[in-house]
C-alpha cells in the first residue's frame, strides 16, 4: 500500500466506525459497538505508527474537488512530520482514551451507547481532517466539524438543562473562531490566489526543496495584510484553544462525560490553536506584530486560568483551568518562536492531562457522579491505583522532575528566557514562571483536598470500589508514559537526546538561539519553588493549620470564584443588550415590516401562481393559444433585433 | 452546378459496415428491440412479461458496453450514411446516459406494471422503442434524421402515456401529449425546411459552413431558428411552451413520467446543442436571445408554479420546467464550459429526478398512483430508507451542497456568468431559492410524525434503482471530476460557441 493510500485510510476508519455505529450499531448487540467503537481508532494508529516508521512524507492530492475559474480546491492531505506527530497524539491517547469510554459510559443504555461512540469516532475523524489537511478549505471543514463534535458530546447528557447550555455556549464560542478562521482564509486567498499551504507558503518564499523552510527576511517582509490574516486566524486558534478572551466555553465545557473532557477538552481539541499557529508559522514569522500578541495571550491565559484554579471546588474544573493555563504555555511558546518546544509539551500535556482527568474520572464513577472535591478526602489508601496515577499526573503538571511535564514546561520557559535581544520574551518568561509557582499550589490544593487527610463526613459512601481493568489500564499506561515520556527530550537539562525537537526541525525549524547554562539552574529552582508549594498546601487544606489565605483577603477570594467576572462582563456587554435589539426588532421590525414584507410575498407568489393556474386550464385550446403566443413574442423578438 | 447534384452514390460494403459501427449502440439495441416483438408474440402469456424485462435489461446492458466500449478505444468521430449520423463522443455520451436510464427504467417498472395489472411486455418493448429514439437523436448529424429520432422518441412516449386504458387521465394525457406534440413536431419541420432553403444541405456540419453571420439579415433563416426553437422549447418543457408537461406528467403512469421526465428532456437538449451550437454557430446571437427568453419564463414559470401545486407529479412536473431554464444557460453560454456544464447536469439529473419519482412509484397502490402530499405522510417510520433517500433527491434538487445538485448549478452558473449573461445567471439564483420552499415543502410530511405505520413495500429491483440514484446524487457531487471530464470530452465534438 502506497503512502497516500495508507494516509487516506489513517483518515476514513474513524469515519467508517461512525457511519456503521450511526446506521446499524444501536440494533446490534453491546459487544459490536465495544469492539467497533476503540477498533477503528486502534486500527487508525496502527496505519499512523506505519506512516511514522516509514518515514512517510508529501502532499497528496486525491482529486480536484472543485474548479472554478481561478479558484481551485483539490482533496489533498499533507503528510510530514508536524501532522505525523499530531495524528499520532489523536489516535494514541485517542484509542486510550476511547477504549476507557467502554468501562466510563457502561450505564448508559444500548442506544445511548452507541451514539456515544459515534461521536467520539466522529471527533477521531474531524481532528484527523483538520490535521492532516493539505488547504484551508478541509481544514476549515475539519476546525467546523471539531466544534460540531465537540458540541454533540459536551451535550450527551441532553436531559440535563446545563449540559445542554453549556455545549450551546461552546458551540457559539467556537463559532466566533470559525469566523475569523474563514476571514483569514479568504484573506490569504485574495492576496495569494491560492487555497493550498503549498502555494501561500511558497509565495511567502520560505520553504525550499533543497534548503528546508527558513526565514527568508530579504523576500517577503511584513504588511498589513499579511496582519490582518494572521490575527484572523488568531481568533480562530484562540477559540478553539479557549484562551483570553474567548474562555468562558472550557470550564462549561465540564459538563460532558469525564472521557469527553480527558480527549476533546484536554488533550487534542483544544491544542489544535497551538497546531494551526505552528503549520502557519511562515506566516506568523512575518507577521511580528500578530506572533506577539500569541505570546502575551499565552502568558496572560496561562497566568489568569492558574488563579482561577485555585478556588475552584468541582475536581473537573481545577482541571478545566488548568488546561487552559498549561495551553496558555504553549501559545507562549509559539509565540516567542520556541515551535518544538510547544508542541512537546502538547505532546506531555496530553499524556498527564488525560490521565489525570481520566484518574479523576475514575473517582467520580466509585463516588457515583460526585465531583465537588469537598466531599472527597481520604481516598489515597481506598483507591490505590487510581490515587497513585493521580499524584503522579499532578507531580506532572507541576513540573516535577524527572516526570514528563518537568522537560517540556522547562523548555518552553528557557527558550523565553534565553532569547536574545527580546524583552517580550523575557516579559512572558517572568509571568509563565510565576504560573508555574501558582501552579504548584494549586495543584497541590487538590491532591490534598480530594486524597489525603480523612475521608469527608458528607461523602456519598463509605467504601468506594477501584474501577474496573478496562478503566485503569488506560490510566496505567498513560501513566507510565507521563514517567517515561521526557526521557525523549531533556533538553531542558541541557544534554541528552532532543527527540521531538528533531522530529518537527523539518517542519517548523530548528530553535533559532541557544540555551546558556544559567537557564537549567534558573528551571531547576523554579520546579524546587513549585515542588514546596505543592507541599505547602498540605499545612493549608489538610492540617489547616494556616489560616487559609482567603479568609484574609475575601475580596481576591470573592474574584476568583466569579472568575474575574468574565461571565458577568459578556452578558451584560453582549448577550443582554443583543436580546434587547433582538425584542425591539422582533416587535417592531420583524413582526410588522419584514413578516409582514415575507408574508405578503409569500402569498402575492401564491394569488400569482393561483392566477397563472388559470391558464391552465385542461383546454387544449388554450394550451394552444398559449403556444402560439409564445412564438409569436419570440419570432417579434427576434425580428425586431435582426432588423435593428 | 448546385452542390446537391454531384453527390457521390457510390457505396460499397465496408463502407456500410464502417457506417453501421459508428452508430452501433443504436443498432445493438433495435436488434433486442426486434428480438423482444418476437420473444412477446412467441411465448405463453404468463412468462412474457419477465422475458421481455430480461431482453430489454439484456439489450440496455449490450447498448451501455458498446457505447462504453468506442468511448474507451476512441473508435468515434468519423461521419456515417453521407453526414446523417455519427458516433463521436457526444453520441457515445447520450447512448450511455439512455442506456443507463433504460435500465433504470425497467428495473423500477416490473414490479409497478404488475401491481397495477398491466401488461408488461408491451411497456418495456416501448420503451425501448423510445431510448432508441432518443439514442438517435445523439447522434443525428442531419436535420432529416434528428427528425426521425424526435418522432421516433414522441410516438412510443404517445402510446406509453396512455398505456392505462382504463384511466381516463392516462387516455387524457396521451390525447393531449399527441396532440400539442404533433403541434410541436410541425413547427421543427417548418423551421427546418426554413434552414434547409438557406442552407441548400440538410447536413448540420454543412449548414455550420453555409450559413455565416450575414444570414442573420435574412427573416426566412430567423424564422426558421424561431420555428425550431420553439419546437425544441417543447420538448424541453420550457415555459411558454410547457402547458402539456403537468397533465402529462400527472396523467401517465408513474414510471413513464420518470422516464419522460429525464429521458425526453435529455434528448431535447442533445438535439438543441446539435443543431443550435453545432450547426448554427454563427448565428448564435440570435437563437441565444431566443434561449434567453424561454430560459428566464420557465424559471420564473416554473417555480413560482410548482408553489402552488398539491399533486408531488405536478409539482415535480413544474420544477422540470424550472431546471429546464437552468439547463438552457448553459447551452446560452456555450464552449467547452458551458456545454460540459449541461451534458454533467443532464447526467446527474438522472439520477436525482428519477430518484424524486422512484420513491413515488413505490407509493402506488393497485388501483392507481398515489402523488398527494398526504401520502408522504409518516414515511420516515413506514420506510426509513426512502425517506433518507427522497431527503437526498430534493436537497440535491433544491441545490444544496455537496450534492450534484449544487455542483450541476455551480457549472451551469459559472459558465453563463463567464459569458456575460451574468442576469441570467443573477435570476436562477434567485429562482432557485424560491424553489428551496417548495423542495423542501416535500419533506415535511416525511418527517412529522404521523399515526400512519402501513409499510411502504419495495422490490429487490427498485431498492436498487433508489440506492444507485441515491449514492450517484451524492457521490457525484464529492467526486464531480470524472462525470465532468467525459462531460467535457462528450462537448468536444461540438464546434459551437
Amino acid at each position: 500500500m502506497s503512502t497516500s493510500q495508507l494516509a487516506l485510510l489513517v483518515l476514513l476508519l474513524p469515519l467508517a466506525g461512525m457511519v456503521l455505529l450511526a446506521g446499524r450499531g444501536w440494533r446490534m448487540p453491546r459487544i459490536v459497538t465495544v469492539i467497533v467503537g476503540p477498533g477503528v481508532v486502534w486500527a487508525s494508529f496502527a496505519g499512523t505508527l506505519a506512516l511514522f516508521f516509514g518515514n512517510a512524507h508529501g502532499d497528496f492530492t486525491y482529486w480536484t474537488w472543485i474548479k472554478s475559474g481561478s479558484f481551485e480546491v483539490p482533496f489533498n492531505l499533507l503528510v510530514d512530520n508536524l501532522s505525523i506527530f499530531m495524528c499520532l497524539v489523536i489516535t494514541g491517547v485517542g484509542a486510550l482514551i476511547v477504549t476507557y469510554s467502554v468501562g466510563y459510559m457502561e450505564h448508559e443504555d444500548g442506544p445511548s451507547y452507541a451514539r456515544f461512540f459515534t461521536y467520539m469516532d466522529v471527533f477521531i475523524f474531524s481532528m484527523l481532517l483538520l490535521v492532516l489537511a493539505g488547504n484551508f478549505v478541509f481544514l476549515i471543514v475539519g476546525w467546523a466539524m471539531v466544534g460540531l463534535s465537540s458540541y454533540l458530546l459536551i451535550g450527551f447528557w441532553y436531559q440535563r438543562r446545563s449540559a445542554v447550555l453549556a455545549a450551546r455556549k461552546a458551540f457559539v464560542m467556537n463559532v466566533i473562531g470559525d469566523v475569523g478562521m474563514i476571514l483569514g482564509a479568504f484573506v490569504l486567498f485574495v492576496t495569494y490566489h491560492s487555497v493550498t499551504y503549498s502555494n501561500v507558503f511558497a509565495q511567502l518564499n520560505f520553504c525550499n526543496a533543497s534548503l528546508g523552510c527558513h526565514l527568508n527576511a530579504h523576500v517577503v517582509t511584513d504588511s498589513p495584510t499579511l496582519e490582518l490574516a494572521a490575527f484572523f486566524l488568531l481568533v480562530g486558534a484562540i477559540a478553539k484553544s479557549a484562551q483570553l478572551p474567548l474562555h468562558t466555553w472550557l470550564p462549561d465545557a465540564m459538563e460532558g462525560p469525564t472521557p469527553v473532557s480527558a480527549l476533546i477538552h484536554a488533550a487534542t481539541m483544544v491544542t489544535a490553536g497551538v497546531y494551526l499557529i505552528g503549520r502557519m508559522h511562515p506566516i506568523y514569522d512575518i507577521a511580528t506584530y500578530a506572533h506577539g500578541t500569541v505570546a502575551i495571550i499565552g502568558a496572560v491565559t496561562a497566568l489568569f486560568a492558574a488563579t482561577i484554579a485555585i478556588v475552584q471546588t468541582d475536581i473537573k474544573r481545577v482541571l478545566a483551568y488548568s488546561t487552559m493555563s498549561q495551553i496558555g504555555y504553549m501559545f507562549l511558546a509559539v509565540g516567542v518562536g520556541a515551535y518544538a518546544a510547544a508542541f512537546f509539551h502538547l505532546l506531555a500535556h496530553a499524556f498527564f492531562k488525560a490521565l489525570l482527568f481520566m484518574a479523576a474520572g475514575n473517582v467520580i464513577h466509585a463516588l457515583h457522579d460526585e465531583q465537588d472535591m469537598r466531599k472527597y478526602g481520604g481516598l489515597f489508601r481506598q483507591l490505590p491505583r487510581t490515587s497513585w496515577s493521580f499524584l503522579i499526573g499532578s507531580l506532572a503538571l507541576v513540573g516535577v522532575i524527572p516526570l514528563v511535564g518537568f522537560f517540556s514546561k522547562e523548555q518552553i520557559l528557557g527558550a523565553a528566557l534565553s532569547k536574545p535581544n527580546d524583552s517580550l520574551a523575557l516579559a512572558v518568561w517572568v509571568v509563565g514562571a510565576a504560573t508555574a509557582l501558582i501552579t504548584g499550589f494549586y495543584t497541590g490544593r487538590m491532591w490534598w483536598m480530594a486524597f489525603g487527610g480523612k475521608p469527608s463526613p458528607e461523602r456519598a459512601l463509605e467504601r468506594p470500589h477501584e474501577a474496573r481493568l478496562v478503566m485503569l489500564v488506560p490510566v496505567m499506561i498513560l501513566a507510565v508514559l507521563t514517567v517515561v515520556g521526557g526521557f525523549i527530550q531533556t533538553r531542558a537539562l541541557g544534554i541528552g537526546p532532543s527527540a521531538v525537537s528533531d522530529f518537527l526541525a523539518s517542519v517548523v525549524g530548528p530553535v533559532g538561539w541557544e540555551e546558556g547554562a544559567g537557564v537549567v539552574v534558573v528551571g531547576l529552582l523554579t520546579m524546587v519553588l513549585g515542588a514546596v508549594l505543592f507541599l505547602a498546601a498540605y499545612r493549608f487544606y489538610v492540617q489547616r493549620s494556616w489560616k487559609t489565605w482567603s479568609a484574609r483577603l475575601p475580596w481576591a477570594q470573592r474574584l476568583l470564584e466569579r472568575k474575574y467576572y468574565f461571565d458577568e462582563i459578556y452578558n451584560a456587554a453582549f448577550v443582554r443588550p443583543m436580546d434587547a435589539v433582538a425584542d425591539l426588532g422582533m416587535r417592531d421590525i420583524e413582526e410588522p415590516v419584514l413578516d409582514g414584507a415575507v408574508v405578503g410575498a409569500g402569498h402575492a407568489a401564491v394569488a400569482g401562481a393561483s392566477s397563472l393556474s388559470l391558464t391552465q386550464s385542461g383546454y387544449f385550446r388554450n394550451y394552444v393559444l398559449v403556444f402560439v403566443g409564445g412564438a409569436v413574442v419570440a419570432a417579434v423578438l427576434l425580428l425586431i433585433r435582426a432588423s435593428s | 452546378m448546385s452542390p446537391l447534384l454531384t453527390v457521390d452514390l457510390t457505396y460499397t460494403w465496408s463502407q456500410a459496415l464502417a457506417d453501421l459501427s459508428q452508430i452501433a449502440a443504436v443498432a445493438t439495441l433495435t436488434g433486442f428491440f426486434l428480438f423482444a416483438i418476437v420473444v412477446d408474440l412467441v411465448l405463453p402469456k404468463h412468462r412474457r412479461g419477465g422475458a421481455v424485462a430480461m431482453t430489454a435489461v439484456t439489450g440496455f446492458a449490450f447498448a451501455l458496453a458498446t457505447a462504453a466500449y468506442r468511448w474507451v478505444y476512441g473508435q468515434g468521430g468519423a461521419s456515417a450514411y453521407h453526414g446523417f449520423a455519427t458516433g463521436d463522443n457526444f453520441a457515445l455520451f447520450f447512448e450511455i446516459l439512455f442506456a443507463t436510464l433504460g435500465i433504470l427504467t425497467v428495473a423500477l417498472s416490473h414490479s409497478y406494471v404488475r401491481k397495477r395489472g398491466l401488461l408488461e411486455s408491451e411497456f418495456h418493448i416501448l420503451i425501448m422503442a423510445a431510448v432508441i429514439g432518443m439514442m438517435v437523436l445523439g447522434s443525428a448529424t442531419s436535420l432529416v434524421t434528428v427528425f426521425l429520432g424526435l418522432e421516433l422518441l414522441s410516438i412510443a412516449l404517445y402510446i406509453a402515456c396512455g398505456f392505462v386504458r382504463t384511466e381516463s387521465r392516462s387516455q387524457e394525457a396521451a390525447a393531449k401529449y399527441l396532440l400539442v406534440g404533433g403541434f410541436a413536431s410541425a413547427f421543427v419541420l417548418y423551421g427546418m425546411a426554413l434552414i434547409y432553403g438557406g442552407a441548400g444541405t440538410t447536413v448540420i456540419p454543412e449548414i455550420a459552413k453555409r450559413l455565416d453571420a450575414t444570414s442573420s439579415g435574412n427573416p426566412l433563416i430567423i424564422l426558421g431558428i424561431v420555428l425550431m426553437g420553439v419546437g425544441f422549447a417543447f420538448k424541453v418543457s420550457a415555459a411558454p411552451f410547457h402547458m402539456w408537461t403537468p397533465d402529462v406528467y400527472q396523467g401517465a403512469p408513474l414510471p413513464v413520467t420518470a422516464f419522460m421526465s429525464v429521458g425526453t428532456k435529455a434528448a431535447a437538449f442533445a438535439m438543441i446543442v446539435r443543431v443550435f451550437s453545432g450547426g448554427l454557430p454563427h448565428l448564435a446571437p440570435e437563437w441565444q436571445a431566443l434561449l434567453a427568453f424561454v430560459a428566464a419564463t420557465s424559471m420564473v414559470v416554473g417555480n413560482l408554479m410548482a408553489i402552488a401545486q398539491t399533486s408531488l407529479k405536478r409539482l415535480l412536473a413544474y420544477s422540470g420546467v424550472a431546471q429546464a431554464g437552468y439547463i438552457l444557460i448553459g447551452v446560452i453560454a456555450g464552449g467547452q464550459s458551458g456545454l460540459s456544464a449541461v451534458l454533467y447536469y443532464l447526467f446527474v439529473y438522472m439520477f436525482m429526478n428519477f430518484g424524486a419519482f422512484a420513491v413515488i412509484t413505490l407509493l402506488a397502490g393497485p388501483e392507481g398512483d398515489r402523488d398527494r402530499f398526504s401520502d408522504l405522510e409518516g414515511l420516515a417510520r413506514r420506510n426509513p430508507v426512502m425517506a433518507v433517500l427522497m431527503s437526498v433527491f430534493m436537497l440535491s434538487l433544491a441545490g444544496f451542497p455537496p450534492s450534484v445538485g449544487f455542483f450541476g448549478k455551480l457549472f451551469l452558473f459559472t459558465a453563463g456568468v463567464s459569458a456575460g449573461y451574468t442576469w441570467l445567471v443573477v435570476l436562477a439564483v434567485i429562482m432557485s431559492v424560491v424553489s428551496v420552499f417548495y423542495y423542501v415543502r416535500v419533506l415535511v410530511p416525511v418527517w412529522t410524525a404521523s399515526a400512519r405505520t402501513d409499510r411502504v413495500p419495495a422490490s429487490i429491483s427498485s431498492q436498487g434503482v433508489l440506492w444507485l440514484s441515491g449514492v450517484a446524487s451524492v457521490a457525484l457531487g464529492v467526486y464531480p471530476t470524472t462525470v465532468l471530464l467525459l462531460g467535457q470530452l462528450g462537448a468536444n465534438p461540438i464546434s459551437g460557441p
